[in-house]
């Protein structure tokens, strides 16, 4: 019996500092990952000539520092949040859900078509003369079907066809986009006769979601349904049996079918769910007060955004929110930085820098977890020797 | 030169990228590993070679730039996979989005700026031959490196002694290893020289196909991992698979400029997405081996042979020794 002796529990202090010790690498883990991602936009600024100092100035002042800049960052957090809380789901289960870029359109769409049904038109479906509250809810709807109808497309094809979502994923991103832009460009259906630009014309009054008094750009609409959508999938990753089964299925899908998790069916539902919150953060996007039409770039990346706010918090629901908020801090910097550097420096910092800053951040964290697996494994994946031992004995 | 001859000699052309990549992918996987970065590698190597000739001005060094910068995402790849043990599919794709954006911002400076060709090299003699000539022997080096290449993995893989050990360390790495294969090490050189394959197509982008750097190069990679899969990791397949939608891509753009059949232009470029769709289905859904049953006695072996959808049995798992 080595394992005994070896396994003897230390008493005391002794066990707090074996804790304290075990759990040091989990939590330095992600700290040297993000300041060695960090490290390489700094050496990047460096190079390009510009100050990091003042790039991150640029960053805090077009995102944080006033109250305004704080609601129209909110007003892009909201959208990519709730496409996060969806492929929570999708990823728990195992579901690589690259199609969620899709889904989000589709759902932009789809919030486009409710307008047009029940807002422009002059005989509305089934003689729905309705007021505002209304349009925006069947919006809402419209859009959150949609979603979750271009993402059962993936499901199927997963489940009954055998293809994976990741290519199917990305055939339908394809097929999205081309299709909004069929919708929108050269005298497509939903263009306004006679423009030129590659967008409807803007919604009506009543198709406008409310906003705060003195912040236009920011709808508590969108608060309110993303908190809903956060409370949702909280509880089914923490409190129901269905996120232990997505669990399980996502850690080892044979197995968890033999011990009768109904895995295809679970797919559906997971893929379904999350493309609903994305089609509802397409809604988002298209309804939000300051833009009120569908143009050419719905998504805007926010779904590739939101997959890597999703691995980066190691799909917990409870980071989520905050990956996110961080997330959408870059991004919405990202656009001050840009024009910062090229009005009062002169000098060409294309925004795109920030998206490089967002995946390098995940590749590191990804990266220096897989090394702390390897170099300090956690105490619960050791034993496996042991065991070994005790069932000799 | 005929219509026909023109058309299927700009299939060969436009294909080359897809082909080399989808070889080297293929070498990847059969190796066991997924490298799902190809996309964004594809792009971040186009714009390497196009920044790189434009700096230097020589096309060896750009090509040499771009499949060093191929084979360092491969690196990560299988570094990640093998010696941390991570997903391959998670760093595979934070690697294509890091690279795609990579690639737009340092490109940002020579975006649409002329960049140099690959200089023309008909082969003498063998351009003659009618219809052959000018479709396969009429074209740049690239171009003629991605047919060679075709029989070169063929010959490799079925035809050597290390490519049936490649072939082992992807469907039987335990056993490999017991027969005293380095497999790990093997994987290491595989997944690296595909990835500067993959850098390579990117290179044929941006010195050939797509003349310069535009940004417009997202789908590729996509659609030269599908085509992998669609041919089912055997070269020959690989390449007609990457021949057909190519060929039907250029299809389409002929009936769009073709009165006669007016198709919105959005439905044509929707349609190698619909054709991706489909041809995976096809491949995985295993209605080609239904098939066999409506072939003569005679040739089901051969059908079988020639539908087998049989991924590497090892592929996208690591090998620890015990």
């Amino acid at each position: 019996m080595a394992s005994s002796t070896r396994q003897r529990l230390p008493s005391g202090a002794g066990m707090t500092w074996r804790y304290v010790l075990d759990l040091l690498p989990a939590i330095l883990a992600p700290f040297f990952g993000i300041a060695a991602a960090l490290l390489i936009i700094v050496l990047i600024l460096e190079w390009q000539g510009a100050d990091p100092q003042v790039a991150w100035n640029y960053v805090y002042e077009g995102t944080l520092e006033s109250a305004a800049k704080r609601a129209d960052m909110v007003a892009f957090w909201m959208p990519l949040a709730i496409t996060s809380f969806g492929l929570v789901l999708a990823y728990t289960a195992g579901l690589w859900n690259i199609g969620v870029e899709g889904q989000i359109m589709i759902g932009a769409i789809g919030a486009t078509w409710a307008v047009r049904l029940f807002a422009e038109s002059s005989s509305p479906p089934l003689g729905l003369r309705l007021g505002r509250d209304g349009i925006l809810f069947l919006c809402f709807v419209f859009a959150a079907l949609a979603g979750a109808l271009w993402a059962l497309v993936a499901a199927v094809l997963k489940t009954r066809g055998g293809v994976n979502e990741i290519f199917s994923g990305v055939a339908l991103n394809f097929i999205a986009q081309t299709f909004n832009m069929y919708l929108i460009s050269n005298g497509g259906p939903w263009q306004p006769p006679g423009s030129r630009a590659t967008e409807t014309a803007r919604f009506p009054e009543n198709a406008r979601l409310p906003s705060f008094e003195e912040y236009r750009r920011l709808s508590p609409t969108t608060i309110y349904i993303t908190i809903g959508a956060f409370v949702v999938v909280a509880l089914i990753m923490y409190v129901s049996r269905w996120g232990l089964q997505l669990r399980a299925q996502g850690k080892n899908r044979k197995s968890a079918f033999l011990l009768g998790v109904r895995t295809d069916r679970n797919v559906l539902g997971a893929m379904a769910l999350c493309g609903s919150m994305a089609g509802l953060a397409g809604a988002f996007r298209v309804l939000a007060p300051d833009v009120t039409k569908l143009t050419a770039t719905p998504s805007g990346g926010i779904g590739f955004l939101a997959i890597l706010v999703v691995l980066l918090a190691s799909m917990s629901a409870i980071l989520t929110p905050f990956v996110s908020f961080v997330f959408a801090v870059l991004s919405k910097g990202g656009q001050r930085l840009e024009s910062g550097f090229q009005w009062d420096h002169d000098l060409l910092l294309d925004r795109s820098l920030v998206r490089v800053l967002q995946s390098t951040i995940v590749l590191m964290v990804v990266l220096a977890f897989g090394a702390r697996n390897r170099f300090f494994p956690p105490r619960s994946a050791q034993p496996a020797v042991d065991d070994d031992d005790v069932d000799r004995t | 030169m005929t219509g026909l001859e023109s058309t299927l000699r700009g299939i060969v052309r436009a294909a080359a990228p897809i082909v080399i990549a989808g070889q080297g992918e293929l070498l990847t996987e059969r190796a066991g590993v997924i490298n799902l970065s190809l996309d964004g590698t594809i792009m971040l190597s186009a714009m390497t070679a196009h920044l790189v000739v434009r700096e230097t001005g020589s096309l060896v060094q750009a090509v040499l730039a771009a499949m060093a910068v191929g084979a360092a995402v491969a690196l990560i790849v299988v570094f990640s996979s093998i010696a941390l043990k991570l997903n391959q599919v998670a760093v595979g794709f934070v690697l294509t989005i890091l690279c795609a954006d990579l690639a737009i911002f340092l490109g940002k400076p020579h975006f649409n700026q002329p960049g140099k060709e690959m200089p023309h090299m008909p082969i003498p003699l063998l351009k003659d031959i009618p219809l052959l000539g000018p479709v396969l022997f009429n074209h740049n080096i690239l171009i003629y490196f991605s047919l060679f290449l075709i029989v070169l993995m063929w010959f490799y893989i079925y035809r050597t002694r290390p490519g049936l050990t490649l072939r082992s360390i992807g469907e039987q790495p335990e056993a490999a290893f017991v027969r005293g294969t380095p497999v790990n090490a093997l994987r290491y050189v595989y997944v690296v020289v595909g990835g500067s394959l993959v850098g390579l197509a990117g290179a044929t982008y941006s010195l050939s196909v797509k003349l310069g750097w535009k940004e417009d190069l997202s789908g590729e990679g996509w659609i030269a991992l599908a085509i992998v899969i669609f041919g089912l990791w055997v070269p020959a397949r690989v390449a007609l698979g990457a021949y057909l939608i190519v060929g039907l891509r250029s299809i389409a753009i002929d009936l769009q400029g073709n009165k006669v059949i007016d198709l919105p232009s959005q439905i044509v470029n929707m349609l190698p997405w619909f054709l991706m769709i489909i041809t995976l289905l096809v491949a995985t859904s295993g209605a080609l081996t239904r098939l066999d049953r409506y072939a003569p006695e005679r040739f089901r072996p051969m059908m079988r042979r020639f539908t087998r959808a049989a991924p590497p049995r090892a592929l996208g798992t690591t090998f620890e020794k015990h």
